[in-house]
């Protein structure tokens, strides 16, 4: 009996995954393999864009690479950062402790300005901030670098 | 401070007679800089501002057009403000503020080529606030800000090579009891270790 049993489950076995792959892949699935990594379809037919500027025309070299121009041509990288907050005691009231390790804040304005940027930050102290209102306390720690 | 001072006005003739110049800013504090008010205000009908602000090295620079601006700063002192303030019935904004910062410095010009900001602080920068504001009709800011190495860089420009290094701890403590305030209250503390600001055009 055991005989018997064996080869037509092998054959159900071999049978799944072909069916399973062609679901999968379908034609367009086949036709981008054929088609080679980063050639999709009608790609050939679009203009290559070398620019490495913003819709505004400013570039961002920060420690050698450049930035990605994103709204106005503007980084923010802040590390050891944290920040608490809360609004409370009446309306418009606001108690706030902020702690930040290291902080660089770019803007460029204007047009097609290129601005190269080599920083080194470095923080190895203890950061810490607190804000008591009316006994109610908020507090915010920027663990070292 | 005064040293700081003579610097500062002395980079501010350089940048404001040439062109294309190059400023060096050399800046080492080693003595410890302390700022403390005790206040007590009240009954006034126009606003109220109370400022304790100690300071290690601090430079700004203005002008039109400047080659190379090189800045540094060591600091290796310590620093600390402390504001102990009290205040009733007053008819405007309020605004009381401890401020301690290590190594300070903003430029701001017309075009400069290459900014080299190199910024060292090694002991602890501490602003404390302890006030208790009541019966204002204006807004209200209780800020307390210790910061260690802070540079603003606003000019059309090249390059900027900044350097910050901060071996400090960083405290700020706003302690504050606040009542009866017809317009808005903030209260906030803030401890930033390095920060840089650049704004290009």
């Amino acid at each position: 009996m055991l005989k018997m049993f064996t080869p037509a489950l092998t054959v159900a076995l071999i049978a799944l995954p072909v069916q399973g792959g062609a679901q999968t892949l379908g034609r367009d699935g086949i036709g981008s393999l054929e088609a080679g990594y980063g050639n999709a379809r009608a790609m050939e037919t679009e203009r290559f864009n070398p620019s490495t500027r913003d819709s505004q025309g400013n570039r961002i070299i920060k420690d050698g690479v450049i930035q990605s121009g994103v709204g106005g041509s503007q980084i923010t990288t802040n590390t050891n950062s944290a920040v608490y907050g809360a609004a409370f005691f009446e309306s418009g009231a606001s108690n706030s402790a902020t702690a930040i390790g290291n902080l660089v804040n770019v803007t460029v304005e204007g047009s097609n300005n290129t601005v190269v940027l080599n920083s080194v930050q470095t923080n190895t102290g203890s950061v810490s901030a607190t804000a008591v209102l009316n006994g109610s306390a908020a507090k915010s720690t920027g663990s070292s670098q | 401070m005064n040293r700081t001072i003579l610097l500062t006005i002395a980079a501010l003739a350089v940048a404001g007679t040439a062109q294309a110049q190059t400023i060096n800013n050399g800046q080492t504090n080693s003595s410890n800089i302390r700022a403390k008010l005790n206040a007590t205000v009240s009954d006034v009908q126009d606003k109220v501002a109370l400022t304790a602000a100690g300071i290690g090295n601090s430079v700004t620079l203005e002008g039109a057009t400047a080659n190379t601006i090189n800045n540094t700063q060591r600091f290796f002192g310590d620093v600390s403000s402390e504001l102990n303030a009290t205040v009733r019935n007053v008819g405007k904004r309020v605004d009381a503020t401890s401020a301690a910062i290590a190594n300070t410095a903003s430029i701001k010009a017309d075009y400069v080529n290459v900014v080299n900001n190199v910024q060292y602080a090694n002991y602890d920068p501490t602003a404390v606030l302890n006030a208790t504001l009541t019966d204002i009709s204006g807004e209200v800011n209780a800020t307390a800000a210790a910061i260690s190495n802070t540079a603003t860089i606003e000019a059309d420009l090249g390059q900027v090579n900044s350097t910050q290094i901060n071996y400090a701890a960083v405290n700020a403590t706003a302690n504050t009891t606040i009542r009866n305030v017809s317009d808005s209250v903030s209260a906030t503390a803030a401890a930033i270790g390095n920060t840089l600001s650049v704004k290009g055009f």
